[in-house]
């Protein structure tokens, strides 16, 4: 099985999102937020599901999830 | 050999260490000595020890009555707490010290030693720790009449801005001027959270919510700095300078999207985002970010924001002029840079995609307690002043919100003759 990883899904304007949220899910995408006032989903899929997503009517940009880190107390190297 | 203690106040082998730090804070003096004793005993005694103790009138526990030996200190009135797994007691009794004399010369009896408990601390903290800790304790006595006023601490950082009521910062973007508070503005600080019992902020109102599976209690001391700066009090106990901006912002909407050791992800900062504009704050202010290109989406979160009547306001980031890291450098995002008392760009504030400028170097605010004040430095220092500005701006007006909001920033900066990709149009205002 490919390896599953954290996705975040842009929609665009153009399509209601509950419409494009069944899409995506039924590409094979396992949503885990739908952050409805700024047009996000998140969730998991494996490569192939992300370009398929990609692919989908009302889906601007399927980006990876990125780590962020300000690093931990006292730390000289922060943000 | 055993050394030999000088007599001071005991402290019960039960005191938390706050506790024991005030006591010996009213002993004066500089010594490091908690007011108890360590006493080492010998191991082939360990059966004795408590029979020992008792012996010298020392109520006493061991480690051995609780659950895995995990009494963390709690041993309710003990006078001496024995931990048979490292041969050694805690006592506490205000005449120990006189009544150990000899133990150890004493062949009859177990002691090896006898030495005096010393406070430990973190490297890194120790000097601020105990500046804060004293500072604060200090205060509270002078509020509460006993003695005077704390003395102006070295923090020679702060000795000018202390001068004018205001940390250095504050004074730069002219918010001891303004006749605003930020009253009735609603400003979201995305971080590691923040102390809610922190005592600078009794009687304020805040909103939390966590998106990292952590309680949003502050245990780093980032968020708890930011919130600080952006929404500090007018007037902080006894000579501690003003460090907050929107002293008066309601309710602190407090998005913990990063955990207690500082990280995070696109997805909790995103779902933090959209908590914050769902409850429509004005403001939006996030010290966070990481050295990506622009993400689709916090370009849209920005806008989504925009279009709502919000803005966002997020660190460029201290990469030391490398570009403008990601949230901040989205279109729809406000970017903002560091600069120093001087108003000169700070050398680790990042360079390319930046609105503004703000305070970064050096910044004196809250931190969880007990140090209760820090100064640390950062574009996450610089953000909270711009957010709270913001808040300013947005009270002056109802029409100043989103764009309307974010091009009054711009216009209104002070101009710094550096270029725009070190500070941005210039430093940010408050209104008069």
């Amino acid at each position: 099985m490919a390896e599953q990883k954290q996705w975040v899904v842009t929609l665009s304007q153009e399509r209601p999102p509950g419409e494009v949220r069944r899409a995506i899910e039924d590409a094979g995408f396992e949503v885990d937020q739908m952050l409805d006032s700024i047009g996000v989903v998140t969730g998991r899929g494996d490569d192939a599901c992300a370009s398929a997503l990609r692919k989908l009517p009302g889906v601007a940009d399927v980006s990876g999830d990125q780590s962020i880190d300000i690093g931990p107390p006292g730390a000289p190297d922060t943000w | 050999m055993a050394k030999t203690p000088t007599a001071s106040p005991g402290n019960p082998s039960s005191s938390s260490v706050d506790d024991m730090l005030l006591a010996a804070m009213e002993r004066g003096g500089d010594s490091l000595e908690t007011g108890r004793y360590i006493v080492t005993y010998s191991q082939e005694a360990d059966s004795e020890s408590r029979s020992l103790f008792e012996s010298l009138d020392l109520r006493t526990a061991d480690a051995r009555d609780f659950r895995d030996q995990a009494v963390a200190m709690d041993v309710g009135d003990a006078d001496a707490l024995i931990l048979p797994e490292l041969g050694v007691a805690i006592v506490s009794a205000p005449d120990f010290g006189i009544r150990s004399l000899g133990l150890a010369e004493d062949t009859r009896n177990p002691v090896e030693i006898v030495e005096p408990e010393y406070f430990m601390f973190a490297d890194s903290i120790t000097a601020e720790y105990m500046r804060g800790f004293r500072r604060a304790a200090e205060a509270i006595a002078a509020d509460a009449g006993f003695g005077p006023p704390p003395e102006e601490e070295e923090a020679g950082d702060e000795a000018g801005a202390e001068a004018l009521g205001a940390t250095w910062g504050l004074a730069a973007c002219k918010v001891p001027q303004s006749s605003r508070s930020g009253a009735g503005i609603r400003v979201a600080v995305l971080d590691t959270g923040m102390d809610l019992t922190h005592p600078d902020f009794a009687g304020r109102q805040f909103v939390t919510a966590s998106f990292v599976g952590q309680p949003v209690q502050d245990l780093h001391g980032h968020g708890t700095h930011c919130i600080g700066t952006a929404c500090g009090p007018l007037a902080p106990p006894g000579t501690t300078p003003r460090y907050g901006v929107g002293h008066k912002v309601a309710p602190i909407f407090v998005g913990k999207v990063l955990t207690n050791s500082g990280g995070g992800t696109t997805g909790t900062v995103l779902a933090g985002m959209n908590w914050a504009i769902a409850n429509n704050c004005t403001v939006i202010s996030c010290s966070l970010g990481a050295p990506i290109p622009i993400q689709a989406a916090y370009t849209a979160a920005g806008q989504a924001a925009l279009n709502r009547g919000l803005l966002i306001a997020a660190a460029a980031g201290n990469d030391y002029c490398r570009p403008t890291g990601a949230p901040a450098n989205s279109p729809t995002i406000m970017s903002v840079a560091s600069v120093d008392r001087n108003l000169a760009p700070s050398s680790f504030s990042n360079c390319g995609k930046l609105q503004l400028t703000a305070p970064g170097r050096d910044v004196f605010s809250s931190w969880p307690m007990p140090l209760r004040y820090k100064i640390i430095s950062g574009t996450s220092m610089a953000t909270p002043h711009v957010a709270g500005c913001a808040a300013l701006w947005a009270q002056t007006s109802a029409s100043l919100r989103g764009q309307a909001l974010w091009n009054k920033l711009m216009a209104t900066v002070k101009p710094l003759p550096w270029p725009a990709t070190k500070v941005g149009k210039g430093l940010v205002q408050a209104p008069s």
